[in-house]
Order: structure tokens, then C-alpha cells, then sequence
């Protein structure tokens, strides 16, 4: 159980989504810090300055990041995070906007820890946080 | 033991109303299929408990368990015990223990996550190890998510309904089929 308060990545290039996002988590969670971004080398070079300080896995509780980034970015980027050390335990959720999307299983088969199809409702979308955060903040060990 | 359950939506009692359906989008992000959870455990009263705690919260499953890491393999080869292809369908979660016989819990995942046919099957560790070092190295292996057993039932069902709301619920689970 997660006590201090939460911090969640999002990578996604939509600026709209940040802020839906961050709401949704607000809702769950009023304590959440949010860091958002918008390119991949930002996170990256976030999680990399993290880790150099040894930092990663006891700040960082969360990784969201969009399926839908330029290319094949998404999933160059869960290949990278997976397959580095000082990265991978950082639980990695992908973002998806349909059940259906070929590179989902892609995801996994890298070691995406979940993929969640993003409700395009704002109250859907709470409610899948609010169990995300239960799950992740909750009886899960990271 | 009967190592398989349905729920019907009629049984589904105090079950909370799905977050993919709204009255203005009447949209279904679910799949159709029954999803198959196999429980890899060799204290069965533990895959009791568990099934228990399922039973009431879980829509739509068939549940099985396996007692340990040789037996799942054969259940996933259709080998041994499960060579009839209709007693081992395949699982759409693991939830595995880490203190097995015969092959460890560890093993099997180095097993399960290194194998093309096997390893987007999601695996939730499910053990009573509070030891940071088996946290480390069960995600290290591509566990998908850790969770400490409960000792007590009332914590073991809050934590199953907490993992069957977030895998079946919320999750996009991966397709079935070959890689």
C-alpha cells in the first residue's frame, strides 16, 4: 500500500488527454502527483535521470504512456524500458483506444504490464482509474 | 475438486454495474468469450479460497488449478494429464504461487515469459513472500503484477476482488491465438 502520495507518468502527445487524465486521477486520488509528457525522449530522460539517482522504483509508481505516439514509438519504447535493468520494474501501462488494435498483444509479448482501452467518457474513464489506482496503489507490490 | 465455474449475469448479485456501458454510448469493450483464469498452487485449500472469492464477483470465468510448475507446463503443452485440449483451455491470467514442488514459481515464469507461444499470457505472482528480493526478481522475470497472499480471508477476498475489478474489468487482455 502506496501512503505517501502517488506518482504517475503520462506520456501522450495530445495535451487534451494530460489534462483528462490528470483529472481522472485527481478524482481517485487527491494526493497523486502527475508528471506529464509529451515526447518519448522526455520521459526517457526522465526515467534515466531518476535511476542514475537510484530513485526509480521508490518515486515512481506508475507509467502511463498512449499507443497511439508517432510511428512505432510505443512500442519501442515499452521494448526499451522492458529490457533495461534499471527501468523495468516500473509498472508500465499502455494506453490504448480500441480492443482490437494489432499491437496490443505487441505490448504484452515486451512486457507491458497492462494494456487498458481508454473510455472515451470522462465518468468511464474515473472509473477505470479509480480501479487502476485501487489495484496498483493498493494490494499490489511494486 | 470441481475446478470450474460460471456465473450467470443473473447470479451476479451485488456485482457494480460495468464502467463500459453507459445509457448514452452503448458501447462494449469487453470480449465475449469466458475468460479462463488457471491458479498454479499446490494448497488447495488456498485455490478453495480463492475460487471462492471469485465466485461472487466474477462474470463471466472458468477456473482451474494446477498444483505446480511441471503440471502447468503440461496443461499449457496439453500434455500428461490434459492431453484432451477441452480440460486445459487456454488461460487468459495466471495467478502463480512461488513456493511449488517439482518446479518453482520462479522457474515456471522464466519459462512462460521467455517462450513466444506463452508470454503475453498476463501472470500475476500470487504468493505469501514478502521478501523484496522475490518482488524483485518475479518482475524482473516479466511477472505482470505482484500481490501478497493474505493471511486472512477477509484480505485475501478484498485483495482477488481488487485483482479480478482490475484484470477482467479494466484490462484489455491480449488475443488469444498464435504469436
Amino acid at each position: 500500500m502506496t501512503h505517501s502520495p502517488p506518482l504517475v507518468a503520462i506520456l501522450d502527445d495530445d495535451p487534451d488527454n494530460h489534462v483528462v487524465l490528470k483529472r481522472a486521477f485527481e478524482e481517485c486520488r487527491q494526493d497523486v502527483r502527475i508528471k506529464a509528457f509529451h515526447g518519448a525522449e522526455d520521459l526517457l530522460d526522465y526515467l534515466e535521470q531518476m535511476s542514475k539517482g537510484g530513485k526509480t522504483r521508490s518515486t515512481l509508481d506508475l507509467a502511463l504512456i498512449s499507443l497511439y505516439l508517432p510511428g512505432k514509438t510505443a512500442l519501442n519504447l515499452v521494448k526499451h524500458i522492458k529490457s533495461n535493468p534499471d527501468l523495468k520494474r516500473i509498472p508500465l501501462i499502455v494506453l490504448s483506444d480500441q480492443t482490437s488494435d494489432p499491437d496490443i498483444r505487441e505490448c504484452y509479448d515486451l512486457g507491458a504490464n497492462t494494456v487498458i482501452t481508454q473510455p472515451v467518457l470522462f465518468d468511464d474513464l474515473v472509473d477505470v482509474v479509480k480501479i487502476l489506482c485501487e489495484y496498483w496503489l493498493g494490494p499490489v507490490r511494486t | 475438486m470441481p475446478d470450474t465455474f460460471q456465473c450467470s449475469p443473473g447470479s451476479s448479485g451485488d456485482r457494480k454495474p460495468s464502467p463500459f456501458r453507459s445509457s448514452s454510448q452503448e458501447k462494449v469493450y469487453k470480449p465475449a468469450h469466458k475468460v479462463v483464469l488457471v491458479m498454479v498452487d499446490d494448497d488447495e485449500d488456498d485455490c478453495i479460497l480463492v475460487k471462492a472469492a471469485l465466485k461472487d464477483a466474477c462474470f463471466n470465468c472458468t477456473f482451474r488449478c494446477v498444483q505446480d510448475g511441471l503440471q502447468i507446463m503440461d496443461y499449457l503443452k496439453h500434455a500428461g494429464n490434459y492431453q484432451d485440449p477441452r480440460s486445459a483451455p487456454f488461460p487468459d491470467l495466471i495467478l502463480l504461487d512461488l513456493n511449488l514442488p517439482r518446479m518453482n514459481g520462479r522457474e515456471v515464469l522464466a519459462r512462460l515469459k521467455t517462450n513466444p507461444h506463452y508470454r503475453s499470457i498476463p501472470v500475476i505472482v500470487l504468493t505469501t513472500s514478502t521478501n523484496i528480493e522475490d518482488v524483485k526478481i518475479c518482475y524482473d522475470l516479466g511477472a505482470n503484477s505482484y500481490i501478497i497472499k493474505e493471511a486472512h480471508f477477509d484480505g485475501l477476498v478484498t485483495s482477488i476482488r481488487t485483482l479480478k475489478d482490475y484484470w477482467l474489468d479494466v484490462a484489455t487482455l491480449p488475443p488469444k491465438g498464435q504469436p
